[in-house]
C-alpha cells in the first residue's frame, strides 16, 4: 500500500467515524429521553397526589404510590445507561495522522494490508493458525470501511479461511469460533467494538486474531476434538476413521449404527441401498434380490431358489384349495345337522358349537341361528 | 506525568494517567494488569515493540492487547 493509497484508506475511516458521531448524537438523544420520560411520569404522579390527598381518595393513591415505585426503581438503570451512552460517545473523531499511523502500524504487525476500493474493504493476513494441533490454515481479516458508520459490529467484519480446513460436520466453520466467515468474538467482543469506534484500526486487527489464535472449549461452533474424522452420511455424527463403516453398495459412510447388513451375503449395506424380499420380508442387497420371472415381486434369491416367492404361496393355496373346501363343508354339514346354514355370519358361533359337541348352546340360540340362515 | 494507556484486556477502554518518574513497562504492566503474564500480551509504547526495561516518558502512548482472547458461540 503506498502513501497515496494509505491516505485514501484513511480518509475513507475518518469519513466514516465521523457518520458514526452523528449517530452517536442520536443514541445521545435517545438516552436523555429515557430518563426525561421517566421524571415527566413521577412529575404527572406527583400532582395527582396533591390530588388525592385534598379529595381523600385513598385507594386512587394506592395505586399512584405503586406506580411511582416502578418509575423510581427503573431510574438509576436508566440513567446509568444514559451515562454509559454519553460517555462511550465522548471519544472525539481521530485524525487523518493519527488514522495514517494506524495504518503504518498495522503493516509493521501484520505485513502490507490489502484494500479493495471498490467493496471498501480493508484487510489483513494472518499466520497460519494451529489448535491443539489441528492446522486451520491462514485467514484473512476483513474490515467492512463502508458499515462503520453503521456502527453494526456484525456487518463490520469477516473472517476467510485463505486455505481452508473445516470442520467435518460443517464446510462453514472453517475456525471454532469462526462460520459462515462471522468471528464470535466473545470476550473480545467490547474491546474490539471499543477499538473501532476509536479508529484504532491495529488494534481491531490485532484482536481480532488474539480470538483467532485462541480456543475456548466452553462455546465453539464446533469442538475442536470432533474436526475431524468422518461425517455419517445418514446421521450427521462425527466418527473417528476406525468407526466407519462404508456401504459396499453406494460407497457412502456410515456410523455403527447407522450402518446394516445383507441377510444373504452379510456384506455392509446402508438401510437406502437394502431392499425387502417381498416373501421373507427381511432386508438384502441388491445383488442378493432378483425380480421373480413369473409374478414379478422382488424377492431374495433363497426364496427364490426355495419357491416361497408369494406367487408359489398363491399356487400352493389354489390347488390346497378344495381339501379347504372339504373341511370348511364337513363343518358346515356338521352345522346343518344342528340346523344352521353354512356360510351365514350370524350362524358362526353356532356352528363352532355344533363343532365342538362338549359346548353348550342354548336351544333358542340354535333356532335364532337358523331362522337368520334362511335366504332373505 | 501523564501518558496515555490504552487497555485492550476487557472492555478496551482509552484513558490518560499519571505514572510515576522512572517507571519501566514491566513495572507498569504489574501495577496495572497485575496476576497476568506478560507474555500473553502485545505491548507498544508509542506503536512500537520496546523492551521490559523501557523507562515509559511524558505523554508516551501505551497499548497493551492480549494475545489470546476466548471466542465464543454466542455475540
Amino acid at each position: 500500500m503506498n502513501d497515496r493509497q494509505r491516505v485514501r484508506v484513511a480518509l475513507a475511516i475518518q469519513q466514516q467515524l465521523a457518520m458514526l458521531r452523528l449517530r452517536n448524537y442520536g443514541r445521545m438523544q435517545d438516552g436523555i429521553e429515557k430518563v426525561l420520560t421517566g421524571l415527566e411520569e413521577l412529575q404527572s404522579i406527583r400532582q395527582k397526589l396533591a390530588t388525592c390527598g385534598r379529595q381523600s381518595w385513598h385507594a386512587a393513591a394506592r395505586s399512584l404510590r405503586d406506580q411511582a415505585i416502578r418509575i423510581v426503581s427503573h431510574l438509576p438503570c436508566t440513567a446509568n445507561e444514559t451515562k454509559w451512552t454519553l460517555e462511550s460517545t465522548a471519544v472525539e473523531v481521530p485524525s487523518l495522522r493519527d488514522l495514517l499511523a494506524e495504518l503504518t502500524q498495522l503493516e509493521a504487525e501484520f505485513g502490507e494490508p490489502g484494500f479493495n476500493r471498490d467493496t471498501c474493504e480493508l484487510s489483513v493476513i494472518t499466520d497460519r493458525i494451529e489448535l491443539e494441533g489441528i492446522d486451520l490454515g491462514d485467514f484473512e481479516i476483513r474490515l467492512h470501511v463502508g458499515n462503520l458508520g453503521a456502527g453494526q459490529f456484525n456487518s463490520l467484519l469477516s473472517v476467510i479461511a485463505l486455505d481452508p480446513h473445516p470442520a467435518a460436520s460443517s464446510r462453514r466453520v472453517t475456525h471454532p469460533h469462526v462460520n459462515d466467515e462471522q468471528l464470535c468474538a466473545g470476550d473480545g467482543r467490547a474491546a474490539i467494538q471499543a477499538a473501532l469506534h476509536n479508529g484504532r484500526i491495529c488494534d481491531f486487527f490485532v484482536l481480532v486474531r488474539a480470538v483467532l489464535d485462541n480456543y475456548n472449549p466452553n462455546s465453539p461452533f464446533v469442538p475442536i476434538a470432533e474436526w475431524e474424522g468422518v461425517l455419517c452420511s445418514d446421521c450427521g455424527y462425527t466418527m473417528s476413521d476406525d468407526d466407519v463403516h462404508g456401504c459396499s453398495i453406494c460407497g457412502r459412510e456410515f456410523c455403527e449404527d447407522c450402518i446394516s447388513f445383507c441377510r444373504r451375503c452379510d456384506e455392509s449395506v446402508c438401510r437406502r441401498c437394502l431392499e425387502e424380499c417381498a416373501a421373507c420380508e427381511q432386508s438384502f442387497c441388491s445383488g442378493c434380490v432378483t425380480t421373480c420371472p413369473k409374478c414379478g415381486r422382488r424377492v431374495c434369491k433363497t426364496c427364490l431358489d426355495g419357491n416361497l416367492c408369494l406367487c408359489k404361496q398363491d399356487e400352493k393355496e389354489s390347488d390346497d384349495g378344495p381339501e379347504d373346501t372339504t373341511d370348511g363343508g364337513a363343518g358346515s354339514e356338521a352345522a346343518e345337522g344342528q340346523g344352521a346354514a353354512e356360510g351365514r355370519e350370524t350362524a358362526v358361533s353356532c356352528v363352532a358349537a355344533a363343532v365342538d359337541p362338549g359346548a353348550a348352546v342354548p336351544a333358542d340360540s340354535l333356532r335364532e341361528a337358523a331362522l337368520h340362515a334362511e335366504p332373505r | 506525568m501523564r501518558i496515555l494507556f490504552i487497555n485492550n484486556d476487557g472492555g478496551g477502554f482509552a484513558d490518560y494517567t499519571d505514572v510515576a518518574p522512572n517507571t519501566t513497562v514491566q513495572k507498569f504492566f504489574e501495577q496495572r494488569l497485575s496476576g497476568r503474564d506478560e507474555a500473553d500480551y502485545l505491548i507498544r509504547v508509542n506503536r512500537q515493540p520496546v523492551g521490559r526495561d523501557y523507562v515509559l516518558q511524558e505523554g508516551d502512548r501505551v497499548t497493551m492487547t492480549p494475545t489470546k482472547i476466548e471466542g465464543a458461540v454466542g455475540l
